[in-house]
């Protein structure tokens, strides 16, 4: 009895294999009082999942599902999430160590030492602060300018 | 343009870190999916908390889905090794809302509030004997039941997903529906 009269209630049996089981319910009790049950069952589920468990269906995910993706580390391909990979995760002394070598690099190429500086360049401005300095250099000749940022 | 065709194209951009054109597939299948979550671990807290896990995760591996299969589809497997994962996780632990649903005594004899002459409350009720059947089936069971129930999947289609013979799915239901029939005999007619 089972698994035909599961059938046919799921609607998986053939047209033809509905009529003859139908034939089948139209004498036996027993199994027309199993489907009303099962009926009864699959109404309460349904209902359950369309009542009760409706508020979950009206409030989107999407605010708490974009937030945390934002803030987390990314595959590998995802454009916003590297960019806040690089913001979030880059440690303190790599930004120091790059504006060092900078520093080093100009300081060493003659460019900004007093005295050894190309004829061509002179200072338009300087800015002293107590955590940075900032001096403007130009070509005199192109308008070429270097800003040095030292912090 | 398909709905497969309309996923595909979604996750296409999302792949071009457009990270908003994920929202409308969230807010396309998070229902579905919760329900399907819900269904198995059976606490609404974590299957919403499982359910934003399961696009976590699959926002997280977007580019291994080639679109072989529907999106959904792929959506669907995470979420149910998430969700059979979490089930396991919690056996053991203390389970509220089964917990409630034992307040009311399976053999039938009602508890003081249900022969509250309330509606909404004997509704709750029944809810709740719902919940209380479910959790007395197997997890196989109870996932053939939701896939049947609530997603309407044919029996093909539940053995393709739970990777068993289509007799498996037959013989699944049928027991399950046979353990929520005894379990809600107090409110079904062929008692």
């Amino acid at each position: 009895m089972g698994r035909r009269l599961e059938a046919y209630f799921d609607k998986q049996l053939t047209p033809e294999e509905s009529r003859e089981y139908e034939t089948h319910l139209g004498r036996c009790e027993r199994c027309t009082r199993v489907l009303e049950d099962y009926a009864t069952i699959s109404r309460a589920l349904d209902s359950l999942a369309r009542e009760e468990l409706r508020p979950e269906r009206e409030t989107s995910y999407w605010p708490e599902i974009r937030s945390r993706l934002i803030e987390e580390v990314p595959t590998g391909w995802s454009y916003p999430a590297r960019k806040k990979l690089w913001l979030w995760r880059r440690p303190a002394w790599i930004g120091l160590a790059v504006s060092a070598a900078a520093a080093l690099i100009i300081y060493f190429s003659g460019v900004l030492v007093p005295g050894r500086l190309p004829a061509n360049y002179c200072r338009i401005d300087k800015l002293a602060a107590p955590d940075h300095n900032v001096m403007i250099y130009q070509d005199k000749s192109d308008g070429f300018t270097i800003i040095w940022l030292m912090e | 343009m398909t709905a497969a065709d309309e996923d595909y194209e979604l996750v296409r951009r999302c792949l071009q870190g457009e990270i908003d054109e994920f929202r409308e597939l969230v807010e396309k299948y998070q229902h579905r999916l919760y329900l399907l979550i819900y269904g198995i671990i059976l606490d609404r807290e974590q299957a919403r908390d499982l359910t934003q896990e399961v696009f976590l995760k699959a926002y997280r591996s977007l580019n291994k889905f080639k679109g072989r299969s529907r999106f959904y589809t792929w959506l669907y497997r995470i979420a149910f090794n998430l969700a059979l994962d979490e089930k396991r996780k919690m056996t053991g632990r203390p389970q509220v809302e089964y917990d409630d649903a034992r307040e009311i005594n399976p053999a039938g004899s009602r508890s003081r509030r249900s022969l509250r002459p309330d509606r909404e409350v004997m509704r709750e009720e029944l809810y709740k004997m719902i919940l209380g059947g479910l959790e007395t089936l197997t997890i196989p069971q109870r996932t053939a039941v939701i896939l049947r129930e609530w997603e309407g999947y044919s029996y093909a289609e539940i053995s393709k997903i739970m990777k068993c013979s289509r007799g498996t799915v037959m013989s699944r239901l049928h027991y399950a529906r046979e353990k929520l029939r005894e379990h809600l005999k107090p409110y079904l007619s062929g008692k």
